[in-house]
């Protein structure tokens, strides 16, 4: 041993040296390196945890903002949807309304055409009595009482209505 | 001629008259020690056991010095987001602590990482003293003619190898210890499973079995004696491999100068800086397979 430069003092203030050094160095250097290590680990970790947070959020908002523009969007064709309803319905009843007016005033001409032409007729006919009783009398003035005459041209009448019904 | 054959020329040139000036001159081969020297007058006044210091020890404390410094210097600016100092240390030390996690697990990791880097950063700086002895030996202190040099690498003295060592064995023991209980961990070295595999065997009445059990036994129990062997062994090849590897190189780098001082001794150099780092990495690692091996628990084997 002692020719190969071994000896008990020497070998055990080595043994020491390292145990000193071991401490050291495990106070100065190794844990605070560690921990900072674990620190910036954790950091990291925190880091990516709240952008994945975040980018989350962000989708779900996404999301929510698709949904609400569906919405609007469906509620907005509702709406005019409902409108053309609402106006196709008015339409039809303004037709109907008008259809109904002017059928009513086709209605009205005619009744009053009809009124015309039978108040027409009349004043012809009683035209026609009064002319054929002038000219009766005209021609026969003494030959015929009144009521003879009256039912004569009568009786002409009659023949003429029923010419002009059959014309 | 081109200018680069005369750089040649002046080189070869240079060389052979270096060589014939030696030769012609002669020249005093350094007085290379197996021992590290005491330093003369240096002596440690620990009371019973005076301690003569030698140039190796010395050189020891040089080394945790500049460790410690190293470990001030790092710690003092010391953040989250890394300057180029820090990134430094923290891919050493990261790169350690991956390496314990990897080989011994997360469980044992933060017992074993501070002697892993330790042992590391320790016997890599001694021997990073190495490619420095052609300027350490020439400082010294002379005594009777000698020149003593006042420094030199820890890892060529075999008290510092053997101290690592017998750190290194020791904590295997104690973890394998820790690991194993009292009972597993006297087990592996003093095994007499087997005998009493045998006499349960022969009790219950069964003697073919228990005969294989006897022979089993027999053989279990000599290899806990290899293993008892094996654990001194460890010592003996963890010191002198370091000490030979690192005390080899100083060797060839005091001799390689005095025979051809120009050029030559650079390649040596540059051998000797890669020598030392895989003689720490060595160390370290080969302590951490121990320390992984002592602390397996022996019992989920034997079920």
């Amino acid at each position: 041993m002692g020719a190969l430069g071994i000896s008990e003092g020497l070998l055990v203030t080595q043994i020491l040296n390292f145990i000193v050094l071991f401490i050291l160095l495990r106070v100065l250097l190794y844990k605070p390196i560690l921990q900072m290590l674990d620190a910036r680990k954790q950091k990291v970790q925190a880091s990516l945890e709240y952008a994945e947070k975040v980018k989350q959020d962000a989708a779900a908002q996404q999301k929510e903002f698709e949904r609400k523009l569906e919405e609007t969007r469906r509620e907005t064709q509702a709406a005019v949807a409902a409108a053309a309803q609402v106006g196709e319905k008015e339409r039809a009843a303004i037709l109907a309304q008008a259809r109904e007016e002017s059928r009513k005033m086709i209605e009205q001409a005619r009744e009053q055409i009809e009124y015309e032409r039978k108040k027409m007729f009349s004043e012809l006919r009683e035209e026609v009595v009064q002319l054929s009783l002038l000219a009766a009398q005209q021609v026969i003035s003494q030959s015929l009482d009144e009521q003879a005459h009256r039912r004569l041209v009568n009786d002409f009448l009659a023949q003429t209505d029923q010419l002009g019904r059959t014309n | 001629m081109s200018k680069k054959w005369l750089i040649l020329l002046i080189t070869l040139a240079s060389l052979a008259a270096m060589i014939a000036i030696r030769l012609l001159v002669g020249f005093p081969i350094p007085a290379i020690s197996v021992t590290a020297e005491p330093i003369p007058g240096l002596v440690l006044p620990i009371p019973g056991f005076p301690l003569r210091v030698t140039n190796s020890l010395l050189t020891a404390w040089l080394a945790m010095l500049l460790l410690v410094l190293f470990a001030l210097w790092v710690r003092r600016g010391l953040q989250t987001i890394p300057n180029r100092r820090q990134s430094l240390a923290e891919m050493l030390i990261e790169a350690l602590y991956g390496l314990v996690v990897s080989v011994a697990g997360e469980k044992w990791a933060p017992a074993f990482f501070p002697i892993i880097a330790t042992i590391f950063l320790f016997v890599l700086v001694s021997n990073l003293m190495d490619p420095l002895t052609p300027i350490l030996a020439a400082v010294g202190v002379k005594e009777h003619g000698n020149l003593i040099p006042l420094l030199r690498s820890p890892s060529t003295d075999l008290n510092f190898t053997v101290a690592l060592a017998l750190v290194s064995v020791g904590l295997t023991q104690y973890y394998g210890l820790r690991a194993n209980g009292l009972l597993g961990y006297l087990g592996k070295y003093l095994n007499i499973r087997g005998f009493i595999k045998f006499f349960r065997l022969l009790l219950n009445r069964q003697p073919k079995a228990a005969l294989g059990a006897l022979f089993m036994g027999i053989i279990d129990f000599f290899i806990g004696i290899i293993e008892i062997i094996s654990e001194f062994a460890k010592i003996i090849s963890f010191s002198f491999r370091l000490f030979g590897n690192i005390f080899a190189g100083e060797v060839l780098l005091i001799i390689i100068p005095y025979l051809i001082p120009f050029l030559l001794p650079l390649p040596f150099l540059g051998l000797e800086v890669f020598v030392s780092f895989i003689q720490a990495f060595i160390f370290a690692v080969l302590t951490l397979a121990f320390l992984r091996m002592a602390t397996l628990t022996h019992g989920a084997e034997a079920h």
